[in-house]
């Protein structure tokens, strides 16, 4: 158990700093792993990965469901800490670096750079996420309407989403 | 003057924007939140947080709770925010986990999901043009929008890479100028 331990501390503290674009990137890193110790197979971490998909939250949940597998709650705790933890410091000692510079005019030529790169990025993370989840007409409309009311009302995020998902259920659930 | 939070208040809404974000859209919905909302920051601010915690390893959500966390209430700010939000969807996280490895699987919710992914994908464009601000160079500005589109969306760059050659030119064309 306490190998088990060990090995989700390594892996998940390194492969942490190597998360660039969010955390999607290393699912292959960790499929490979929990094959690799023989913690699950390839088909329980695709499950497992729907799993964290279905819920709510930040990505990268399924580092809960992994450590869990390998040790139990203990290994839960430990992967999610491993993971987590080093990029929320390096945030925090980045932001702390940051505001320091706050009296350089490179200081806000800098974030000003940075705003349409932010915004390039959040484009084409919608756009991925179009090709898959927008397929035919009721998927178009949702995608549509949710844009719209996003854009144009104070509607709560929840509402939206959990209007989606009745309409999605209707209509795709109840058929067939 | 603009409303601040109480610990409470702010660690309370993270747990409940954490545990309400089917689908994802979670910067979407922490930035409908606390800018729309609450009026806790100025759309500018938010911004400025979400390029640094896109621009470092690690889920973005997470970096930027953690960024939050920290303009508006400091150290414990920080070190409790991404704590508050991770939480309850851990926790849900773990309960629908352990059902599945009782049950050998999970009682399937594709229909649900379907409707609930093509919503996450509306609310992520929708956050692109709210965050969108003046910019004193907006030529520029959409250039560099459409060049970082092209590498990720249609060229499939890694994200990293195209951070690493945007990055640099985008800072270079706003250069501050000299008097």
């Amino acid at each position: 158990m306490s190998q088990n331990l060990l090995e989700l501390a390594r892996f998940f503290t390194s492969l942490s700093l190597m998360a660039f674009g969010g955390g999607k990137v290393v699912l292959p890193a960790i499929q490979a792993e929990v094959v690799k110790m023989n913690w699950m197979s390839s088909v329980e971490f695709l499950h497992l990965y729907a799993i964290g998909q279905a819920a709510p939250g930040p990505a990268m949940l399924i580092v809960l469901l992994v450590g869990y597998k390998a040790a139990g709650l203990l290994g839960a705790l430990v992967a999610a800490f491993c993971m987590f933890a080093p990029t929320c410091l390096l945030m925090v000692l980045l932001t702390r670096a940051w505001d320091k510079l706050a009296a350089s005019p490179w200081h806000d030529a800098v974030e000003e750079a940075l705003a349409p790169i932010t915004i390039g990025l959040i484009l084409a993370s919608a756009w991925i996420l179009y090709v898959d989840a927008v397929s035919d007409t009721v998927t178009f409309l949702i995608f549509a309407l949710s844009t719209a009311v996003m854009l144009r009302t104070k509607v709560s995020t929840l509402t939206i989403v959990a209007v989606s998902g009745l309409v999605g259920w209707l209509v795709y659930g109840l058929r067939g | 003057m603009k409303p601040k939070p109480t610990l409470a208040q702010l660690l309370w809404l993270f747990a409940y924007v954490g545990g309400t974000s089917f689908g994802g859209g979670l910067t979407a919905y922490l930035r409908r939140v606390v800018v729309d909302q609450k009026g806790w920051l100025e759309n500018e601010d938010f911004i400025h947080g979400l390029s640094m915690a896109q621009l470092i390893p690690g889920v973005n959500a997470l970096n930027l709770s953690v960024w939050l966390g920290w303009r508006l209430k400091g150290w414990l700010g920080a070190l409790l925010s991404p704590i508050a939000m991770v939480l309850p969807p851990g926790l849900m996280v773990l309960g629908m986990g352990l059902v599945y490895f009782q049950r050998g699987d999970l009682p399937a919710a594709d229909a649900v999901l379907k409707g609930i992914g093509a919503a996450a994908v509306g609310l992520t464009a929708a956050l692109a043009v709210q965050v969108k601000t003046k910019s004193r160079r907006p030529y520029v500005s959409a250039l560099l929008i459409a060049a970082t589109f092209y590498l990720v969306a249609i060229l499939k760059a890694h994200i990293f890479t195209a951070i690493g050659i945007l990055t640099p030119i985008s800072i270079f064309l706003h250069r501050p100028k000299k008097p």
